[in-house]
């Protein structure tokens, strides 16, 4: 995944949430969320239980509030202050709490995988000004906290006998931070416009390749996406929950699209694993020589 | 090959008849260096401006500038973002993108080339300055020179003709400073690219440019060869305190002989050998520390940021007198600001013990007694008008702000934003103990000798000053005891003269140059007040 070209990093995770979105069928919801999952395990985020366990307690959460809330359905468990607990309402909640997580995760995911430089990457083909805006934005954010942290530096040792109040510090400590940035500003623009800016010719520049495992990406997604589509058009997939759940008999329109969206978040996790593989493999290859 | 020929340039801004400059002409041929030298607001920086079409100030010009043969208002202004680049003082407000690679692609973009020739163009110019390794960080992690470097490559990325500098080194250390000025050097030498610079460090610039305009105080400008020029720099009071020792020394008994000036640390040896009799070998000295008792404290201070790094401070043990100046130097990441900000109670150190005043910091609150200036003296201004930063005291004895009552601190010039800074401390609060972080930074050697006169003020009307520094010169002028701060510990304190007559590299201009004639002499009013008493060789 983090191999992954920003394009074909795009394609794949709007025709993944995309499709997750649109179609309303248990079956789908599992692939989808035991994707995520496994996505999410294979980046190198920090203390990942901790994160997992979070996932899975909301998971748990959202699933039991539905029932509790919503009394629809025919087929009560049990009755709660008077009211219905149907079976109906929890199969309802733990399928869209199931899609709720599996968007959350692949969300979580994306973070990880579409850097600041992918992102800006996206942004600039079409918009360079706005990816140059957006970068700037970038570089500045760290430095205002700089400067910020000096400020407040400059206050805690020299006025520390001041009887400022804390929120009164914060916001003069703001109001300089933003006469700094503005005449700063001012220089910043100079080297810009020494630089070309105005001239326009816009566009930003390409870092990345786009290699074949991209090419097979790109062509997975929208074939996962174009077929979700047509499944959803021509055939009925999605699960009736009220007043009783009518599942519509297993076809091959479900069969083919959640295989197919096994297939584009599978093919990358394998992609990269092997590469990897490769990778560590030559490199101890030559240490042992 | 000439480049850039200015004829009879005059400038004065819209609204203002007052010119900045007049009449100032000036040439420049391929792989030249050319430094244009001013006191402040010679108009260096304007002049600069009026040479990159881009940047053109407002206001009404007559003249003309001649780029490669051709009046400079017919060249288009694609070719002069590409050719002509400016590079301004403070290296973080240049950098506009998030990361280096992008940095240096954005002059590329800019100007419509292809990807493959940024590219291209990113890999020579990364591996020309040593930047490879850097290309993926975010340019907010680099260190100044760092980023003052990533400035000069991303415009040398478009394969200018022309650099126009806007005093580059001015927040950089001694050490990245030089380094800049030899990357100079290196481009005018190897790629034939023409350099004019705006610039006060003339001891490391004097001896590799080719010409020199000086911009005088009365709108006049001279301009001519090194030799030519350095004689009226001498001569000027803006400019002299900024010239190396030698230099001055010759300034002071030019009217005596007709040599030539010297120039190099070299020249100036061989003056003062050939010149100038070494019968008296030291000044005597009188002022004494040693009765005087001891304000702050530090035992065996440690200090680490992380868990899995070296330590910073590493056992600082360190007694400073009441009433005196301590000077603390020492190369860029030693941990200098570190142990300001230790003293200063920022930062906790994790073993050691600081006394202030015979009491211990941990116990008690001592830190009323301390007064801390920061490196970035803009960090010290919260209001909008020099009288509300100074609660209306603008009279003091170390500046009359009257005249800018009401302008923006920012709007003064460093070594005034400086002064405010120290005034304000001394105004807010009645501590005793004054940490200043490089007070001169970015100062030319006039506003030095200012600076250098507040501390002593502060020292005579008994505060205890402790200043952290890279400008040895400032040092050499008001220090009472100086310490180098070298892998974590305070070593050799001692009194400048002692300090900077045994060190090699860490010295001043009037040690280097004063070695094995005299001992002890590490400033320059020393130096020609000992050159004084002496006298003339072959004069009776």
């Amino acid at each position: 995944m983090k191999r992954l070209h920003p394009i074909s990093l795009f394609a794949l995770y709007v025709s993944v949430l995309a499709s997750t979105m649109l179609v309303k069928n248990p079956v789908y919801s599992a692939v989808s969320l035991a994707g995520s999952v496994l996505i999410f395990m294979c980046t190198e985020i920090h203390s990942k239980f901790k994160e997992l366990s979070f996932y899975a307690l909301l998971f748990l959460i959202l699933s039991v509030v539905n029932p509790i809330f919503n009394h629809r359905g025919n087929t009560p468990m049990f009755f709660l202050n008077d009211k219905p607990v149907t079976f109906e309402a929890l199969f309802y909640g733990i399928n869209s709490s199931a899609v709720l997580l599996s968007v959350l995760l692949w969300c979580r995911t994306l973070s990880v995988y579409l850097t600041n430089d992918k992102l800006l990457y996206i942004i600039g083909r079409r918009f360079p000004k706005i990816a140059v805006l957006l970068s700037m934005v970038l570089r500045f954010i760290p430095d205002m906290m700089n400067q910020g942290k000096k400020y407040l530096e400059y206050k805690n040792v020299n006025e520390k006998n001041a009887d400022e109040l804390g929120v009164k510090k914060y916001a003069s400590v703001f109001s300089a931070l933003v006469t700094w940035s503005l005449e700063n500003g001012i220089e910043t623009a100079d080297s810009m416009k020494a630089r070309g800016f105005e001239l326009g010719a816009g566009k930003s520049a390409d870092f990345f390749s786009f290699r074949t495992e991209d090419a097979v990406t790109v062509l997975l997604s929208t074939v996962s996406f174009v077929m979700t589509c047509t499944v959803l058009y021509f055939s009925n997939v999605n699960v009736d929950f009220y007043p009783n759940i009518i599942i519509p008999k297993i076809g091959y329109g479900i069969i083919s699209i959640s295989l197919i969206l096994i297939a584009v978040y599978l093919f990358p996790v394998f992609f990269n694993f092997f590469i990897d593989k490769k990778r560590n493999r030559i490199i101890t290859e030559r240490k042992k020589i | 090959m000439n480049i850039l020929n200015v004829e009879n340039l005059s400038f004065s801004y819209a609204g203002c008849d007052k010119r900045i400059f007049n009449q100032v002409s000036f040439a420049a041929d391929e792989g030249e260096i050319l430094l244009i030298c001013g006191g402040t607001a010679s108009g260096k920086t304007t002049l600069l401006k009026c040479l990159k079409p881009e940047l053109s100030p407002y206001g009404k010009i007559s003249g003309k500038i001649m780029f490669m043969g051709n009046n400079i208002e017919n060249v288009s202004s694609n070719l002069t973002t590409a050719v002509i680049g400016y590079v301004m003082q403070r290296p973080e407000n240049q950098t506009v993108t998030h990361k280096v690679k992008n940095e240096l692609a954005f002059c590329g973009e800019n100007i419509g080339l292809s990807d493959a020739e940024i590219k291209r163009q990113i890999a020579e110019t990364a591996a020309y300055f040593g930047l490879e390794a850097l290309l993926e960080q975010e340019t907010s992690t680099l260190s100044g020179g760092q980023r003052q470097l990533l400035n000069l490559a991303a415009v040398l990325t478009v394969k200018p003709k022309l650099i126009l500098l806007d005093e580059p080194t001015s927040q950089l250390d001694p050490v990245a400073a030089g380094n800049f000025i030899g990357t100079l050097q290196r481009i005018t030498n190897e790629l034939g690219i023409t350099v004019i610079i705006a610039e006060h460090r003339f001891e490391q610039l004097l001896p590799i440019v080719d010409r020199i305009l000086m911009l005088k105080s009365d709108m006049q400008a001279v301009y001519g060869s090194v030799k030519e020029i350095a004689d009226k720099m001498i001569s000027s009071s803006e400019i002299s305190q900024s010239l190396p020792s030698w230099m001055r020394l010759y300034g002071q008994f030019r009217c005596k002989f007709n040599s030539s000036v010297p120039i190099t640390l070299s020249d100036g040896r061989n003056f003062i050998e050939n010149n100038i009799k070494n019968d008296i070998k030291e000044l005597k000295r009188t002022d004494c520390l040693m009765n005087k008792e001891i304000a702050v404290k530090l035992k065996d201070i440690c200090f680490a940021y992380e868990k899995n790094k070296n330590d910073v401070l590493n056992g600082v043990t360190l007694n400073i007198r009441s009433q005196s100046i301590f000077m603390i130097m020492g190369s860029n990441g030693s941990g200098k600001s570190t142990l300001l900000s230790v003293i200063s109670g920022i930062l906790k150190p994790y073993r050691g013990k600081i006394t202030i005043d015979g009491k211990c910091i941990d116990k008690c609150k001592a830190f009323g007694s301390i007064s801390l200036l920061p490196q970035d003296v803009q960090t010290s201004f919260f209001c909008d008008t020099v009288k509300e930063e100074l609660n209306g005291n603008l009279k003091s004895d170390i500046y009359d702000f009257s005249l800018y009552a009401d302008t923006h601190p920012y709007d003064l010039s460093g070594g005034q934003q400086q002064l405010l800074a120290i005034e304000k401390l001394v105004n807010s609060n009645k501590s005793g103990i004054f940490l200043l972080d490089e007070p001169t930074k970015g100062l030319d050697g006039k506003m030095r000798q200012i600076i250098a006169e507040v501390v002593q003020k502060l020292k005579h009307s008994g505060k205890t000053v402790i200043a952290v520094t890279h400008d040895m010169e400032f040092a050499a002028m008001c220090a009472d005891e100086c310490g180098l701060l070298f892998n974590g510990e305070i070593i050799s304190v001692d009194t400048p003269q002692n300090f900077f007559s045994s060190n090699l590299y860490y010295t001043t201009s009037a040690a280097k140059v004063s070695c094995n004639f005299y001992n002890g002499i590490c400033n320059t009013d020393d130096l020609i007040k000992i050159c004084h008493i002496n006298g003339l060789k072959g004069v009776q």
